[in-house]
Parts: C-alpha cells; structure tokens; sequence
C-alpha cells in the first residue's frame, strides 16, 4: 500500500534519515523502533509531508508517487498522522475534533459512518462528545487525536508515540484499541518506546539507528532476537551498534 | 577593554558628535526632519523596551507623550526647565505604575484595547479640567526653546533611550522580560516576579514616552488635548518598531529611519494621495520583508544556522560518572522533619473535585513515586506545590513553614524546581540563557560569568554541553528535556518536581535517566516523581502514592503499592507495560 524507498532529510547539515526504504501494506502494523534522534519522528513527518525528503526519495501510495506532495494532498490520498504529542485543538469540543478530521474531500460522504466506527472504538469519546479536550485526561486525548486521524478515512495511518504519558491500563486499551484499527483494513505504522506492547501487536517491524534502517523482520523475530531485547525490552545492558542485521 | 570595544566606543563618539553638530549646516527644513527623525526613533525605541521582549502590544504611546505635551504647557512658566523635565518623566512613571498594576494581568488583545482606550481615556480627563477648571480647551507655549535646542534634547534623549536599552538587555531584568515573553509560567518557576519585572520595564518605557512629549511640546505653540493625544501616533510607532524589529536595541531605529523619510518623500510627492500610496507601500514592505529590516539583515548575514551535534549515549553514560556536582547540599536544612507536608489539600476546576482532601510527606533525601491513572490529580497535585494554582483548602509546607499561599516565585525562591509535562523551554533563547533564567532569580542570585560558567556545568551535567548556543526550540524531545532539567537544576532546590520527566525514553536511555535521578538524589535532593514508567518507579522509589480520581488510594513501598488489587484495578489493568 505504501511503499518509501531511498529517503534522506537533512536539518540544515545534519542528516536525520539516511536512504530509508520501508513498506506497509494494508490491515498491517508495522512499528519502527530506535532510539530518541534516531529519525524516527522525522521519518514520520516526511511521508506526512511536513519535513521535505531531499532529492533522490520515492514516497508511492496505492500506485500513486507523494514525493514532495503538499501535506493536506498526502491527507487526500489517504495518509493520516496522529502526531506526537497530539496535537489535538484543545479548546474545541470532542466532536469538534473530530468533525474537523472529515474535511478531507474524500472523508465527507462517509462522516457519519465513520464517526460511528470511532465512537464503537473509543466508546469513551461518546460519553464527552461536547465536552472541551483540554479538560479530558491524557488518555482520552490520545483518544481524540487517533479519532481525528481516523476520520480522514485513511488507508494508512502513521502513529507517533501514541502511548507516551499513558497510565499502563491506558496504554493497555490503547494498544487493544490499534489491533482493532487493523482489522477495519487500515494499516498502521507506529513509531513506539514501548516495544514490549508494539511488538505485541505488530506484524513486522523495522529497527532504525542513526537515520538508518538497520534491521527488520516479524513482530514475533524481533521480539525474540536477543540483540532487541538487551536495547528495546530492557532486559540487558545495550551497547549501540550491535545490532545483528536482519534482511529485509 | 578590548581593541574592538575600544574600536566601537570611539566610532560610537564620532558618530553622536556628527549629530550633534548637524543643526550647523543643516537648513530649516532639514532640522526638522532631524526632528522627526530623532523624536520617532526615541519613541519606537522606548516602546519596543517594554513590548519587543514581552510581546504585549501597547497602543499607549500616546497617552504618555500627550502627559509630556501637557506637563511642559502647564508648568513651563512655573518651572525651570530641567524641573519640566523631572516632573514630566515621574507623572509618566505614576501613570505607568497605576496602569500596569491594573492591566499587565490582561494578556493579548484586552492589553492591547486596553491601551488604547487608555488615550482616550487621559484625553477626556484633560479636556475635562482644561474646561472646568482652567476655563479654556487651548494653550500657548512660550517655552522660548529653539530648534537647534529640541533637537540636542532629543539627540540626548535618544542616546540615553539607546543606552538604557542597552544596559537593560544585559540585566537580570532583560532577561526577566524576555523569559516572561516567551512562558510566564516558566518565569515564575525560575523565581522572577513577573508582575514587578513587567511594571517596572513598563514605567521605565513610560517615562521616556513622557519626556520626549515634554521636549516636543515647544514645537507647537499652541495645544490642545487633540494635537498632543493624537492616536495616530501610537500606531505609527507600533509600525516603525516592528518594521524595524522589536526584539532588538536598533530595531526600531532601524525601522523608524526609512519609514519617516518614506513619508516625507510621500507627503513631497504624492500630497493628495499620501494615504493610499502609503498603504501600497506598507503592503509591498509586508510582502518584500516579512520578518523586518533586522530579520532580513539577519539571514542576509548569517544564513548558516549552526547545528548542533548529536551526543551518542556513551558520552552521556560518562559524564554522569564525572565528580559529583554539589551545590544542593548547600542549602540543606539541619531540620529532621518531613521538607514537604501536604494537608488534606482540595483542589477543584469548576464541579471537577481535581485533588481531593489529599494528605502527605516527603521525607528528606527520598524519591516518592507519584502515580495513577491520567486525570487522576497528579499533575494539579504537583502545580498546587509549585505555586502555578493555590489550592481551594488545606496547608502545603516546605520545612515546616506553610507555603500554599506563595506566588510560584516565591516558591521556587525556597527552593523548590520542577519540570513539565509538556517540555516548557524559552524556544528562542539559547540552551545557556534558558539555564541561566535559573540561576538569576534565586537568593542570592547568580549573574555575569558566574552564572555562565555554571550554566556550562549544568548543561554539561545532562549531557548537552555542545549545544549551549543553539536555540533550544531546535534541540529534539530527549534534549529539550534534559534541558529543562538543567534549568531547574539551576534553581538549586532542596526539592525537585519531576513531571514525567522519563516518558518516551527507550529502556536503555531510561537506564541512564534512572541513574541521573538516583545520583541527583545522593547530591542531596528529595525527589517527586510523576511517572507511568513501572520500571522507573521500581527501580527509583523508596515510597509510592497512588492517586485516583483526585484521592489518595493507596502508599507504601513500589512492590507493596503495584501488587494491592484497587491499584492493579484502576490502573495497573492486566498488562504491566
């Protein structure tokens, strides 16, 4: 469904991603693990469109080239990015949010199934449909902003640190709540710290070092692979490239 | 002295010795321009000493200038002149003070409308008693003052405006007003009293308002309250200034030069359509250089922005095996009580009972895990301790003295740091001057080289040395949380708040995050950790509270705390993440 192959972004000098190529296919989860300035945001932001890739980069939807597409196009041809941090319109009201995500052209004809699918998976967000966000907690505003990008009907949702700040039962039901996502033919790529419950769920992963993939394989490989869990499962000490790489 | 400063001073001398001589060969039509020229840039300046670094906008310029008008035209017969003068800046700083204690607290647009109404409303009040009691609106001023003698007076003026400006922005209080306009909140936790710092900034912008209406004023010899509270002029100095750009000294001197001349040429020109061409010209300026004359200047200049360097983690693992740094202990207290004691506090927003009736201790030299679900009271239970919100009832006290009723400065003045759930760093200002906001405002306060160099050794201490001079709005998540770190750090609290400070680490930074905390913990601090991370609360906390739905529902030690059934029910769930 998405498939990115040879980008690279640079802030200024500093070259954040380098010739990344990765794919998602459809009612896949795909996560991205590393560590914190390892790209991982930045590569989320590329295929969104709000970081440029530089020359050289192919960003292909359903067939169709993104490359340096604008990023309420890429929202169109349905890519939706729940940023870290949210990035939810506090002020506005649950529904508010959410309606605001059916701009899209291609989202309008079905708002109102689709908030109907939101609202059955987040059945929280029923219940506070007028209430303000910013006076809910951070899971219920997680929530929102995974309800918002969902709304865009996306094909392909990308998801940055979805569990940050999230009270473990949170984080639980969040986690639940993503597998259902898949199972409605959406895929997800999910840029996560908490690898013990991504991999959970995840199809395949890919291990990014340094703005470079590094390695890649099935949920199920990562989480047994011993250099994965000495960096990302917390069960060792970690020594950085040490990684032994996994074809792709 | 270096050779350049030397360098600088002397063209400096030169080039205000020029000025001054001007009026010599200048003609009639010349000096007046000069005038105009002089008058602006004093005015753009003095306002862009208050609102270039606190972004409030002030439309009161006016107001000030016409009290200047009015008090050389009241008194100028009564008075000698350097006594008008006196008068004219201490009516401006009385007004400034009575108006700001009134309004800094309004932000954004009600500042703004506020005054401007503000003319108006001074306006009224002149014509009022110009009619009632003085029995006519008008007045002549034979202050019998040359042009030559208004224009050395405001060559003056703008030298000192200049000069003031520039010993502000190198004082703690420049720095105050220019944390305040990036994050107040921010600012109170660093220890700035914002209030103070804006007022007194706001009456200093005043007074030189209020004198360079009391040097104008001759200009005209008759007056009325509609010539000297003329609006139109508040607007023009909010244009030059930001044309220019505010958030500089030379800004506004920058912007009101070319703009005075433009309209001089416009009015020669076009007399009959000066409006309009005006209004093309300001579009085609907007359009041309959007982020003004100094912005323009500057990526002209300096187009490379320099970038900072990733900082692997074994370098960052080595540096916290350095010496340990020991400025907290300083403070430490002989006392054996609890540093912190929270009674039954009650906090509510509205029908939302956010903190409720919650009671407990922080015992020296320990970390206490704060957990519980999100929206459960942990954050508001943090905020009431720092000061940003005074609870509805019940006592906080820091070493057995109550401190819920203290504004935030005053408590991060007693020793109390803490980080945000949302990283709050001063985006513009760079990594040393985000640490050194710190370090300024505490008792006694830390400034100048000192404050720098321990600035550097904070900064080295969380691992982004190598940074201290990019903008910490362009540091990533990881760094801008270190930074904040550094910053409260800064404080040298007794006590530190940390509001989930580890989130969004992966566990082999959290390893190192843990151990940060843990070594800050032997230097002497107590530490309150709000954290989701199960694996930092284990391995960090000699005690945990559990909060839910703004109760405490449980305390104890972690393993104790994680294994009772209503906190695995209402928080834990299933799955241990």
């Amino acid at each position: 469904m998405l498939e990115i192959s040879a980008v690279s972004a640079f802030y200024g000098k500093h070259r954040a991603l380098d010739n990344v190529s990765l794919n998602v296919g459809r009612g896949e989860i795909v996560v991205i693990l590393g560590a914190n300035g390892a790209g991982k945001t930045t590569l989320l932001k590329v295929i969104g469109g709000l970081v440029p890739a530089a020359t050289g980069a192919r960003i292909v939807m359903a067939g169709r080239d993104l490359t340096a597409t604008s990023a309420h196009q890429i929202v169109e041809a349905g890519i939706a990015l729940v940023p870290e941090g949210r990035g939810i319109f506090s002020e506005l009201t649950v529904r508010e949010n959410l309606t605001l995500g059916a701009f899209p052209a291609r989202a309008r004809a079905k708002e109102a199934a689709t908030l109907e699918m939101v609202l059955k998976l987040f059945p929280r967000l029923k219940e506070r449909l007028r209430q303000a966000v910013r006076t809910m907690s951070g899971g219920e505003q997680q929530m929102v902003a995974i309800g918002r990008a969902l709304m865009t009907s996306p094909d392909i949702l990308l998801l940055d640190e979805p569990s940050l700040g999230l009270a473990p039962i949170t984080c639980t039901e969040l986690f639940r709540a993503l597998a259902r996502v898949r199972s409605s033919d959406v895929g997800l790529l999910l840029v996560e710290q908490n690898a013990r419950q991504s991999l959970k769920i995840a199809d395949r992963g890919y291990l990014i070092e340094s703005g470079r993939i590094v390695g890649s394989g099935t949920g199920l490989a990562l989480k047994e692979d011993p250099a994965v869990q000495r960096a990302y499962l917390g069960t060792g000490e970690v020594h950085s490239g040490q990684f032994a790489p996994i074809s792709p | 002295m270096s050779s350049r400063r030397v360098v600088s001073v002397v063209a400096l001398g030169a080039v205000i010795a020029a000025l001054a001589g001007f009026p010599a060969i200048a003609s009639g039509y010349h000096l007046a321009l000069g005038i105009s020229l002089l008058y602006f840039t004093v005015l753009a300046t003095a306002w862009a000493l208050f609102s270039g670094p606190t972004h409030y906008i002030s439309l009161a310029t006016a107001a000030f200038f016409g009290i200047g008008a009015y008090t050389t035209a009241v008194l100028t017969e009564i008075l000698p002149w350097p006594l008008v003068l006196l008068a004219a800046a201490a009516i401006g700083v009385v007004v400034a003070l009575i108006v700001g204690l009134s309004t800094l607290r309004l932000s954004g647009i009600y500042f703004v409308i506020f005054s401007f109404g503000l003319t108006e409303f001074i306006r009224q009040l002149v014509t009022w008693y110009e009619v009632n009691i003085h029995g006519s609106v008008g007045r002549y001023i034979f202050a019998g003052t040359t042009s030559e003698g208004i224009y050395w007076r405001l060559l003056a003026l703008a030298v000192l405006v200049l000069g003031t400006g520039w010993l502000i922005r190198h004082s703690r209080l420049g720095l105050a007003v220019r944390v305040i306009g990036q994050d107040e909140t921010v600012a109170r936790h660093c220890g700035i009293d914002t209030t103070r710092a804006k007022l007194a900034l706001f009456a200093v912008s005043a007074a030189f308002m209020t004198v360079t209406g009391a040097v104008m004023a001759p200009r005209w010899t008759y007056i009325d309250p509609a010539i000297a509270f003329n609006p139109v002029l508040s607007f023009e100095v909010v244009i030059m200034a930001l044309f220019g750009g505010a958030g500089t000294l030379f800004g506004p001197l920058l912007g009101a030069v070319p703009l005075v001349l433009l309209f001089e040429i416009l009015i020669a020109t076009f007399p009959n359509y000066f409006s309009i061409v005006l209004g093309a010209v300001f579009v085609l300026i907007v359009y041309a250089l959007p982020n003004g004359v100094i912005g323009f200047l500057q990526t002209r200049l300096a187009p490379m922005r320099r970038t900072a360097r990733q900082i692997s983690m074994s370098t960052l693992a080595e540096k916290l095996t350095r010496p340990v740094w020991s400025h907290v202990a300083e403070r430490a207290a002989v006392n054996d009580g609890p540093v912190l004691l929270l009674d039954r506090v009650r906090k509510a927003f509205g029908g939302l009972i956010a903190v409720d009736n919650v009671s407990f201790d922080l015992r020296r030299g320990e970390i206490l895990g704060l957990i519980g679900p999100n929206g459960s009271g942990k954050t508001t239970a943090l905020n009431v301790i720092s000061g940003a919100l005074r609870p509805d009832a019940g006592e906080v006290a820091l070493d057995g003295r109550p401190i819920a009723l203290l504004p935030a400065h005053r408590i991060a003045q007693r020793g109390i740091a803490r980080t945000f759930q949302l990283v709050r760093v001063l985006p513009a200002s760079s990594c040393l001057e985000n640490v050194v906001a710190g370090l300024a405002f505490h008792v006694p306060p830390l400034w100048g080289a000192k404050a720098d160099g321990r600035a550097r050794v904070l900064l080295d201490r969380v691992g982004i040395a190598e940074k201290l001079d990019a903008p910490a709005g362009q540091l990533n998540y990881i760094d801008q949380k270190r930074l904040e770190l550094a910053r409260a750090l800064a404080l040298s609290p007794n006590v530190l708040l940390l509001d989930e400070w580890l989130a969004g680490l992966n566990p082999s930074e959290l390893q190192i995050g843990i151990a940060l905390v843990k070594m800050l913990r032997e230097e002497g601090l107590t530490i309150v950790v709000v954290e989701h991370v199960m694996d930092a609360i284990r391995s960090l906390c000699d005690r945990c509270i559990v909060m839910n739905a703004g109760r405490k529902i449980a305390e104890g030690p972690p393993a104790a705390v994680l294994s009772d059934q209503e906190v695995i029910r209402a928080y834990l769930g299933d799955a241990d993440a």
